[in-house]
C-alpha cells in the first residue's frame, strides 16, 4: 500500500472525515458534489492543508500526524500536482515552467535541458516549449501543467480537474495523452473529475465523497 | 456628463496651473547663457556626484531590506499587516526634518545608541553614511508599498505549486516570486531613488550641508540661493528635467506592471 489517510480535516464549519487506503498503480477517481472536499483531499496529500487529527502516510513515511507532532512540508513530500487553476508562471515559457520543477528537485542544468523537452513531448506539448504560458489556450496550458506535475518523478500524482475548460476535440486528445501517462505511472493517482467519460476511460476505481 | 466635465475643466486648468506656473517661471528665469558655469561650478559638480553616490547606495539598501519586508507584510495576518503598514508609512507623512531629528536622537553622538556606536568606533552624524541613512528613511516606504501591493495581488497558487514541486519558501521566493515581480520592483526602486535624490530636510538635519562631504544637490541649490541666485535657478531647472525623465521612464514601467 502506498497512501493511507485516516483522520479528519477541519476548516471552519467544514469537516472531511477520511478512512482510505490507496495502492500503487491505482488511478482513483475522486467524485462528489461541489464542496464535498475533493480539492481539499488533494491539498491535504500535497501538504497545503493539514490534518486536524489522524495520520497521512505516503509509502511508509508519515507525512502528517498532528497527535505525534509530525508534519512534513510540501517540498519534502514526493508529490506531483496539477492544480485546478493550473498556476503556471505566466511570464515564463512552457519549457521554463517545466524546468522550475526540475530545478526544485535539484536536477543538474545539463539534465534539465534534456528532460524538459522530453517531458513536454510526452504530453504532446513539445511545440509549445518557447511560448510564454500567459498566451496559451486552456488545453495547451493544461498540457504544460501536466508535464510540470510529472517532472519531479513523484510517488503520488494529484490531478484536479485535468480536462476541464477545454473544447471537445482537444479534450479527446488530452485524454488520450493523459491515459498514456497514467498507464505508465507507478504510484497512486488521485483524479478529481466531474466527467463520466473521463472517469470511465482513465480511472481504475472511484472514491465517493459526500 | 460632458457638460459637467466642461464646467469642472476650468477648475482642472487652475489646478494644473498650480504646478505648471512655478515650473514655467523657473524655466523663464533660468539664465541659459550661464548654463556652462553650472557645469564648471565645483559646488554643483561635487554635489552632483555626492547625490548620485548616496542615492544609489540608499536605493540598494531599500531594495535589500525593503523587498523581504514587503514579502513579510504580504504574508502576515491582516491585523498585523495594518500595523506594519502604518509604521512603514510614517516617513511619508512626517516632515523630513523630523526624520532627521529622530535619527539624531537615535544614532546621533548623544543619541540613544550614540555611546554604543562610538565605543565600536562609529560616528554617524555629519558623514556621508548619515546622508544615506536619511535617504533610506524617507525613500523606503515608496519601495515597500509599491512592491507589497504587487505581492498581495500575486497568484498565490503559483507559490503553492512551487512548494509542492519541491521548493522551500526561500527558493520559491527567489525562483518564482521575484521573477514574477520585476516590473513592480523596478517601479518601486525608481520611486525610492527619485525620493532619495530629492531628500533635503532629514539629511540637512542629520548630515549637515558640508561641501564635498555631505552636500547633495538640493542642499547645494539651497546654499547657492544665497550667493549665486542665477546658478541656483539653473541647477533647479536641471532637477526638474531629471524629475520629468524619471516620470517618463516610470510611466512605461507602470504600464508593463498592469499588463503583467
Amino acid at each position: 500500500m502506498s497512501l493511507s489517510i485516516h483522520g479528519r480535516v477541519q476548516r471552519g464549519n467544514f469537516t472531511l472525515d477520511l478512512n482510505e487506503e490507496f495502492h500503487n498503480g491505482e488511478v482513483v477517481a475522486v467524485v462528489g458534489p461541489n464542496g464535498a472536499g475533493k480539492s481539499t483531499l488533494l491539498h491535504l496529500v500535497a501538504g497545503l492543508v493539514r490534518l486536524h487529527e489522524g495520520s497521512l502516510v505516503v509509502n511508509g513515511m508519515t507525512c502528517d500526524a498532528p497527535e505525534q507532532d509530525v508534519y512534513v512540508q510540501p517540498e519534502n513530500r514526493s508529490i506531483g500536482m496539477m492544480f485546478q487553476g493550473l498556476h503556471l508562471v505566466p511570464q515564463f515559457s512552457s519549457a521554463k515552467n517545466v524546468e522550475l520543477a526540475l530545478q526544485a528537485r535539484k536536477v543538474s542544468r545539463a539534465q534539465r535541458a534534456a528532460l524538459r523537452g522530453s517531458l513536454l513531448a510526452q504530453v504532446g506539448a513539445g511545440h509549445l516549449a518557447d511560448r510564454k504560458t500567459a498566451g496559451l489556450s486552456g488545453g495547451e496550458a493544461q498540457r504544460v501543467a501536466l508535464a510540470r506535475a510529472l517532472a519531479g518523478q513523484p510517488q503520488v500524482l494529484l490531478l484536479d480537474e485535468p480536462l476541464s475548460a477545454i473544447d471537445a476535440d482537444s479534450r479527446e486528445q488530452l485524454r488520450l495523452a493523459l491515459g498514456n501517462v497514467l498507464t505508465d505511472f507507478p504510484g497512486v493517482v488521485l483524479l478529481v473529475s466531474h466527467d463520466p467519460t473521463d472517469i470511465e476511460s482513465l480511472a481504475t476505481r472511484r472514491l465517493n465523497l459526500y | 456628463m460632458r457638460r459637467t466635465a466642461g464646467s469642472l475643466s476650468v477648475i482642472a486648468y487652475v489646478a494644473m496651473s498650480m504646478v505648471l506656473i512655478p515650473i514655467m517661471g523657473l524655466f523663464i528665469r533660468v539664465p541659459w547663457t550661464r548654463i556652462g558655469d553650472l557645469f564648471a561650478s565645483d559646488t554643483a559638480r561635487t554635489a552632483f556626484w555626492i547625490s548620485l553616490q548616496t542615492s544609489l547606495i540608499a536605493t540598494a539598501v531599500c531594495l535589500l531590506l525593503g523587498i523581504p519586508l514587503a514579502w513579510f507584510m504580504a504574508n502576515v495576518s491582516s491585523r498585523l499587516h495594518s500595523v506594519l503598514r502604518a509604521i512603514v508609512t510614517i516617513p511619508v507623512v512626517l516632515p523630513p526634518v523630523v526624520g532627521g531629528i529622530a535619527l539624531l536622537a537615535a544614532v546621533g553622538r548623544r543619541g540613544v545608541f550614540g555611546d554604543l556606536l562610538s565605543s565600536i568606533g562609529i560616528t554617524l552624524p555629519y558623514t556621508r553614511s548619515a546622508v544615506v541613512l536619511s535617504q533610506v528613511l524617507v525613500a523606503m516606504p515608496f519601495l515597500v508599498l509599491a512592491v507589497e501591493n504587487h505581492f498581495r495581488q500575486l497568484d498565490r497558487g503559483v507559490v503553492d505549486a512551487s512548494r509542492v514541486m519541491g521548493m522551500s519558501p526561500l527558493r520559491s521566493f527567489f525562483l518564482v516570486v521575484l521573477p514574477m515581480s520585476w516590473p513592480a520592483v523596478v517601479a518601486g526602486a525608481v520611486l525610492a531613488w527619485a525620493r532619495s535624490v530629492g531628500e533635503f530636510g532629514a539629511s540637512i538635519t542629520f548630515a549637515g550641508s558640508l561641501r564635498g562631504r555631505t552636500q547633495t544637490l538640493p542642499m547645494a541649490v539651497y546654499e547657492l540661493l544665497e550667493n549665486d541666485w542665477e546658478l541656483a535657478m539653473g541647477l533647479s531647472a536641471l532637477m526638474v528635467v531629471f524629475a520629468a525623465a524619471v516620470i517618463l521612464s516610470l510611466r512605461s514601467r507602470l504600464l508593463n506592471t498592469s499588463a503583467a
